[in-house]
């Protein structure tokens, strides 16, 4: 008996012992969060979007290279080579030379992992009573996003958009950190985008105009988005559809004077369908003009020459500084004090612009429309603007590209508008020595280099041509 | 999970409970009759024999003899036989037959054969032992004067690189076995006192001289007992125990100096500099014409002095001439003589089934510059209690050490070692009233270094903890379980005070930094490990000696660390983090705080045996099973396995019959083995982990760090051959083995697509490459003399490590350091830009391009791998130890041949463009081109200098590591019969070097490049032992 009991203390001794192995060997990180616990609750999937917003801060991106390589900026007087590569056309698919067009490549996906990271977890994610709604918002939020996360790539590293051409970029829906990818085409990729654009605005469900916020994902901005690419996609319907749809929803109109120029030091939010939040970070702020006030990167002759005098884009736009040498204004200083501002993604006036251009374009063209459009924005800008009439579509088109240039400078648009539109880049003598005055529209250069660090870890992945 | 069925637990006689049981029944054991039995144990020759394990036959009871070689115990009546052993003497049996006295000269036996190899699990005859493994035993490392005593091992072991980093008081080695068995994860081998795992690089706490022996494990069969965690060597500690006895008081005190090291490096005094900035002015021109520069600033080649008046002249001259006045050595102000004391006090003794070892010592070491030092308390507390069915042994050990360290270790302006080179001479120390010439600039350099060092603090205090117990009980004549349990523990608390009156605090304009900054931190570092264990052992007719033994192992390793940085702090009160600021919106002084908290565990089950036939063949084997919680659920498990095999060549008859040849013994292993401790990416390397962040106003969670879910274990195996000799009587001795060690599944760089999410050219470490480590290692030993009053004995060791990187299973090569990890390359390989000297027309910097071309152009993208790798392939130690009657003397070198070494030190001090340019002394041997013809070693100060094979030098070197000489005092020195034994001696360490390298000690810094670290100072103790 006595030997039992001591028996019994042995066995049980050695058995506590490894019975709570188990348990031991599932060890959870104490200072991060794991898959386990990061996104447990629809709070913890809200956090796990905002970061997919942060992330999209990489549209800062697109604004910096879209003015460098095209005919809206010079180097600046300070410039000591920040840029250079990119201004005079001599980036490569490495980092030394070619690190700011290689930079969204990197930068979107990782909008787009953080996407698929946290999908799984808001459609998982326990929810209260009531929060079904909720997590219908969270999800189409981040639907979106992973949207504009592949549209951006579309943008940069493919050629102009023909659904057949091969070389898109690979379509994430899955976050697969060991995944070596292929392209996909340019076509499969835009199927995915117009997907979750069309699942997250059904999730979203409409706004109304005192609900709208242009810091979240809405139906409305949804649908800005959804014009922009179906104007890249060349459906001038669908992009006539989706602006009037923003337009006639009346949650930002066009405005003037005043309440414009404080769009751009976020005095207000006029205009503005979506923007990207800045708390302390002057990145935008400083993108051109250092906080120090060096000028890296200055706007062009050209483009300070194509406004009017009257014009109050020009004085919002770009400024002079003590030194006498001009610099970018616009998304340079903040109301809130410093050099901390918004990126203002996505604002109404490019929605005249995009119904515009589509009228023009379209089979049959409504030239009486999209002189309205153009003439509406214009009046909204210009004191003293009489209408113009356009009597070709040809000649509305070359003025609405000219507007987009002055009217969306430094946004991320010029150098994407003029591939889009097959035209080269054709910058003044005031602007560049000959070698770096006109890039063909026949240029690769049009086409951003793939990462040489992709193309080595991933053998899936097929360069663009002439990098 | 594993469980070991105890088949005969029914016999149990004595309780078998958790250790708090135990200790609580402690006092009621033992009850059976006893008798007493004594005697003396010398050698051949008469001497007495210390430590002669005296044991009934059977049994665990017994004790060891003292330094006298007296022993005495009590023993059960019914004991019948008693047995003498002791490494490096024939074991002795007598029948006891109701004597109670035994007293008997053993004879010298067999050198190695006979050692015990302690592999920490276990402890297994040398003979029985199919691995390779080397002893240091307590003569060879006692009172060497360093605090931790991983930096002992240099020399002493083959297949063992040891490298000793730094010379700052309490600095652990570099140090791993039979070359790198890893790229991503470290490569330190797992240490173990007494049965207990302890924290890798943390030894400061523990005290070398209460150690028995060191035992190096290298081949797999160690391993594979270790599994998980074997791949990298073991180092296995032995503590000592106590003698039986009365009890015998020791007490030790050496005491000591240490300096700097003699090394060929020499910056230029004042003459030099200013006539080699006068050489550098007349290239450069009037942008060199600046106070900076006094050397051509106030020359007369200068075309600045012509424009001057006669009176600017003279006031130029006269500038000059005070300058040239000024001739500081900044070597000299910057090292400073060390000191070194140890004193120890011993307590060992024991009654008949108790035996106790206690040990107290302090510890005090001055560095060779200032604010360095280490302080250390120590108190070990080792008691054994056996008696013929029990035993139970405590090993405890506490350490309290605290440590000064020197400004910044780092190479930067407040380095120390530094500064010694590029101060310029002719900058003044002090100023009249003794306060240091502070000031903007490289002129202050020096000054300003040691200003800063007389204010702050940066300090530690760390206690360290190591306890453990085992349990072990005769369950039958053959069968016996054991529990081991013990915990290793380790806190360090750590103050950096950046004093706001120190000059470069005080001329920042940032607030943070001019207000004075406070940190302190807090470490802790717990390991408990649980291991029971059942071993059956039994002889069959005679002839067949079967041993198996199974146990289960639970590790688990508990990290937390707290940082508090507080900023605006009072000069008053530098020890306390309550002498901050708080921060507020106003003063912006908002202090940080931050730590982590962090968890493994290990768990383990082994089953090994040894079966012997006729002591003339013996084949072992084990089985272990290991488990990690680094690593995924369905890769986590893993099986190691070894077998080994050993011929006692010796007793076979065609063998016995060459009189030359006393012993033969041949020794081969294979296993497999695991790399637990060193998985690289922390904790958790295969979850993907979250970080929470910020995005505009709004909190976020963001992905981290991708984690890869396919981790798995890197795998090493080793195969082993290996011989152990005896011949010409017994005169040379040794052993030689080869190895071939492949690691598979090795962790390996992998880029990342930027699909992951974690932007271009991510990485995360996988499973892919392999690697291959081989060579050959010897140990020789020649007994010259060998009579009563003279033995001459002569040892060396050596090894070559060939080491290979197979395949990176795939991925691209990748620089790590100053070496890309390239297929078919040794790791370690220099990578960079090749120098092709100066162009001795224009004084252009010259290099090849990848084709082997000269270009002028510098360009990364030439790099070659062509310059050797840092980790030497030969290395080894040899020394002698003279004994002539009371007098002994012994002496270890110390070599490695073959490594290559960046010497950073010469990239900063052989710049004439970057460095002499701004007002920093250079090396004395300087040479740049000034002139069309030059043939020169450096460019044109024009041309910048940039990194390049030029600075890839020799780091081989052959070193005096351990010189000593004692003396004992015959017997009978005290009339009193107080003193028993005592002895006095001298040693020194590092004394001399030998090497072609030119920096201040080619061991000191990183293993690839030197950064100007503190180098290994030079030691020079007496001391002096009594044991009353």
């Amino acid at each position: 008996m006595k030997y039992k009991i001591k028996y019994s203390f042995f066995v049980l001794i050695v058995f506590t012992l490894f019975s709570s192995c188990k348990k031991d060997l599932n060890l959870q990180p104490i200072d991060s969060f794991s898959d386990a616990n990061a996104f447990l609750s629809l709070d913890d999937v809200q956090l796990g979007v905002n970061g997919a917003y942060g992330r999209y801060g990489t549209y800062a991106n697109d604004m910096y290279v879209n003015a460098l390589i095209s005919d809206e900026s010079k180097l600046g007087a300070d410039n000591a080579g920040q840029g250079a590569f990119s201004y005079r056309w001599q980036y490569s698919s490495d980092a030394s030379s070619g690190g700011d067009v290689i930079e969204a490549f990197g930068g979107y996906y990782a909008v787009i992992d953080q996407v698929n990271r946290v999908l799984p977890f808001a459609m998982t994610a326990s929810v209260k009573a009531g929060e079904e709604e909720r997590r219908n918002q969270l999800k189409g939020q981040l639907l979106a996003l992973r949207a504009l996360g592949h549209f951006g790539l579309l943008q940069a590293y493919c050629k102009n958009y023909d659904p057949s051409d091969p070389l898109g970029v690979p379509v994430l829906l899955k976050s697969d950190p060991l995944g070596k990818p292929a392209r996909n085409s340019m076509g499969e990729v835009m199927a995915s985008i117009e997907s979750d654009l069309d699942s997250a605005k059904t999730l979203l469900q409409s706004t109304s105009v005192s609900a709208f916020s242009d810091t979240v994902i809405n139906s409305i901005n949804i649908a800005a988005y959804q014009a922009r690419i179906a104007l890249y996609r060349r459906d001038y319907d669908a992009a006539i559809t989706y602006s009037t749809e923003v337009i006639n929803s009346g949650v930002k109109p066009l405005v003037s004077g005043s309440d414009f120029q404080g769009i751009w030091t976020d005095a207000n939010a006029n205009e503005t369908l979506f923007r990207i939040k800045f708390l302390t970070s002057s990145a935008i702020g400083s993108l051109w003009t250092t906080t120090g006030g060096q000028v890296y990167v200055a706007p062009s002759d050209k483009l300070t020459a194509s406004y009017d005098a009257a014009d109050i884009r020009k004085n919002s736009y770009i400024a002079t500084n003590p030194g006498g040498n001009r610099y970018v204004n616009k998304f340079f200083q903040s109301s809130r004090g410093g050099r901390v501002v918004d990126i203002k993604a996505c604002r109404i006036s490019e929605m005249y612009l995009v119904r515009a251009e589509a009228y023009a374009k379209r089979s049959n063209p409504d030239l009486a429309a999209g002189a309205t459009d153009l003439n509406t924005l214009r009046a909204s800008r210009i004191t003293g603007y009489t209408d113009e009439n356009f009597v070709s579509a040809t000649g509305l088109i070359d003025a609405i590209l000219q507007e987009r240039f002055k009217e969306l400078a430094f946004e991320g648009f010029r150098l994407f508008d003029l591939k889009r539109n097959n035209l080269p880049v054709e910058r003044l003598a005031a602007d560049a020595s000959p070698a770096w005055q006109t890039l063909p529209a026949s240029s690769n250069l049009f086409v951003f280099p793939i990462p040489r660090t992709e193309t080595n870890a991933n053998p899936n992945m097929v360069q663009n041509s002439g990098y | 999970m594993m469980i070991v069925v105890l088949p005969k637990l029914r016999r149990i006689q004595k309780g078998f409970f958790c250790i708090a049981i135990m200790l609580a029944f402690l006092p009621g054991i033992a009850f059976s009759q006893t008798k007493n039995i004594s005697g003396k144990i010398t050698d051949a020759n008469g001497t007495p024999l210390a430590n002669v394990s005296v044991v009934i036959k059977g049994t665990t009871v017994g004790t060891t003899t003292a330094t006298d070689g007296t022993y005495s115990f009590s023993a059960p009546a019914n004991a019948k036989q008693i047995e003498f052993s002791i490494l490096g003497f024939e074991t002795q049996e007598f029948v006891i037959n109701g004597r109670a006295k035994f007293s008997t000269a053993l004879v010298a036996s067999s050198k190695l054969l006979e050692q015990v190899v302690v592999t920490g699990i276990s402890k297994t005859k040398k003979s029985e032992y199919a691995g390779a493994s080397s002893k240091v035993s307590e003569r060879d490392m006692k009172n060497v004067p360093v605090a931790s005593f991983d930096q002992v091992l240099q020399g002493k072991v083959p297949g063992l690189t040891v490298l000793s980093s730094s010379g700052a008081p309490g600095t652990s080695a570099s140090i791993f076995i039979r070359g790198q068995g890893s790229i991503q994860g470290q490569v330190s081998p797992l240490f173990i006192v007494d049965g207990i795992p302890v924290e890798q690089g943390v030894f400061q706490g523990m005290n070398s001289n209460d150690f028995q022996s060191i035992d190096i494990l290298r081949d797999a069969s160690a391993a594979a007992l270790y599994g998980s965690r074997g791949s990298s060597g073991v180092i296995v500690v032995t503590t000592k125990r106590g003698a039986s006895g009365k009890v015998r008081m020791t007490f030790s005190h050496q005491t000591g100096i240490k300096d700097k090291p003699s090394f060929p490096y020499r910056p230029m005094n004042t003459t030099e500099l200013l006539k080699t900035q006068e050489d550098y002015g007349k290239i450069i021109g009037p942008s060199a014409s600046t106070p900076v520069l006094p050397g051509y600033y106030y020359s007369h080649s200068n075309p600045r002095y012509g424009t001057l008046t006669d009176e600017g002249k003279a006031a130029s001259d006269h500038a000059y001439d005070s300058i040239s006045k000024i001739n500081t050595n900044w070597i000299d102000e910057i090292f400073r003589r060390g000191i070194f004391q140890n004193t120890q006090l011993t307590f060992s003794g024991g009654t008949g089934k108790t035996r106790i070892y206690s040990s107290v010592a302090l510890y005090h070491e001055e560095g060779i510059t200032a604010r360095s030092d280490l302080r250390r308390v120590t108190v070990r507390n080792n008691l054994d209690y056996s008696d013929d069915k029990f035993t139970f042994a405590v090993s405890l050990n506490i350490g309290y050490t605290k440590r000064n360290f020197i400004e910044s270790a780092a190479f930067n302006t407040s380095n120390p070692f530094s500064i010694a080179t590029l101060s310029a001479p002719y900058a003044k120390v002090t100023n009249t009233d003794g306060s240091y010439t502070t000031g903007t600039g490289t002129l202050y350099l020096g000054a300003n270094q040691l200003d800063i060092t007389s204010y702050d603090q940066n300090y530690s205090d760390q206690l360290k903890g190591t306890l453990g117990f085992t349990l072990e009980y005769k369950l039958s004549k053959n069968l016996s379980a054991a529990l081991t349990t013990g915990v290793d523990f380790r806190e360090t608390q750590g103050t950096v005070y950046g004093s706001p009156l120190a000059y470069q605090r005080l001329s920042s304009t940032t607030i943070t930094t001019h207000s004075g900054s406070q940190t302190e931190s807090l470490t802790r570092f717990v390991t408990p490990t649980v291991r029971p264990s059942i071993t059956f052992r039994k002889t069959f007719s005679g002839k067949h000696d079967i041993e198996i033994t199974a146990l289960t192992e639970y590790i688990r390793q508990v990290n937390k660390a707290i940082t508090a940085l507080g900023f605006g702090v009072d000069p008053k009160r530098p020890n306390s983090i309550a002498a901050i600021t708080q921060g507020n919106g106003d003063n912006k002084l908002f202090a940080q705080i931050g730590g982590g908290k962090s968890e493994n565990t290990l768990t383990s089950g082994l089953i090994m045996g040894r079966y012997t036939f006729n002591k003339k063949y013996s084949f072992t084997g084990s089985y272990r099973q290991d488990a990690s919680s680094k690593l995924p659920s369905d890769t986590r498990w893993i099986g190691f396995y070894s077998i080994g095999g050993i011929w006692e060549l010796s007793r076979e008859n065609f063998i016995r019959s060459v009189r030359a040849i006393n012993s033969l013994r041949l020794r081969a292993s294979y296993g497999s083995s695991g790399n637990a401790d060193n998985i690289p990416g922390g904790d958790y390397p295969y979850q993907a982990s979250y970080t929470g962040g910020q995005y505009g106003a709004l909190k976020t969670i963001e992905a981290l760090t991708p984690g890869n879910p396919n981790f798995k274990w890197e795998t090493t195996y080793i195969t082993n051959i290996g011989v152990d000799f005896e011949l010409l009587n017994r005169r040379l001795y040794g052993n030689v083995d080869v190895y071939n060690k492949v690691t598979k599944d090795l962790f390996v760089q992998k880029t990342l697509s930027a699909t992951a999410g974690f932007g271009n050219g991510a990485s995360l470490d996988v499973n892919g490459g392999k690697l291959s480590n081989r060579g050959v290692e010897f140990v020789i030993n020649g007994d010259v003399i060998r009579n009563k009053n003279l033995t001459w004995t002569i040892f060396a060791n050596g090894s070559y490590n060939k080491n290979k990187v197979v395949s990176l299973g795939g991925e691209t090569s990748y620089e790590q350091g100053t070496e890309l990890i390239t297929v078919g390359m040794p790791l370690g390989s220099h990578y960079t830009v090749e120098w092709a000297g100066v162009d001795a027309a224009t004084g252009q910097p010259l290099y090849y391009d990848k084709n082997g071309k000269i270009t002028n152009v510098y360009n990364a993208d030439n790099a070659v791998q062509k310059f050797g790798t840092w980790d030497a392939p030969w290395k080894g130690g040899f020394g002698t130890n003279i004994r002539y009657k009371g007098f002994d003397l012994s002496l270890l070198f110390s070599w490695q041949r073959g490594g290559k070494k960046d010497d950073n030190l010469e990239f900063f001090t052989q710049n004439p463009a970057q460095f002499l340019g701004v007002g920093y002394n250079q090396s004395s041997d300087l040479n740049f081109w000034k002139q069309p013809g030059d043939i020169a070693t450096s460019p044109s100060p024009i041309y910048a200098t940039n990194f390049s094979s030029k600075s890839i030098h020799d780091a081989s070197f052959l070193r005096l590591r351990d010189l000593s000489i004692g003396y004992n005092f015959p017997k009978g020195i005290s009339k009193s019969k107080l003193v028993s034994n005592m002895r006095v001696y001298l040693q020194g360490n590092n004394l001399f070097i030998w090497t072609k390298w030119r920096g201040m000690d080619p061991e000191a810094g990183g293993v690839n490049i030197n950064l100007s670290e503190y180098p290994n100072p030079r030691t020079l103790t007496a001391g002096l032992e009594i044991t009353f």
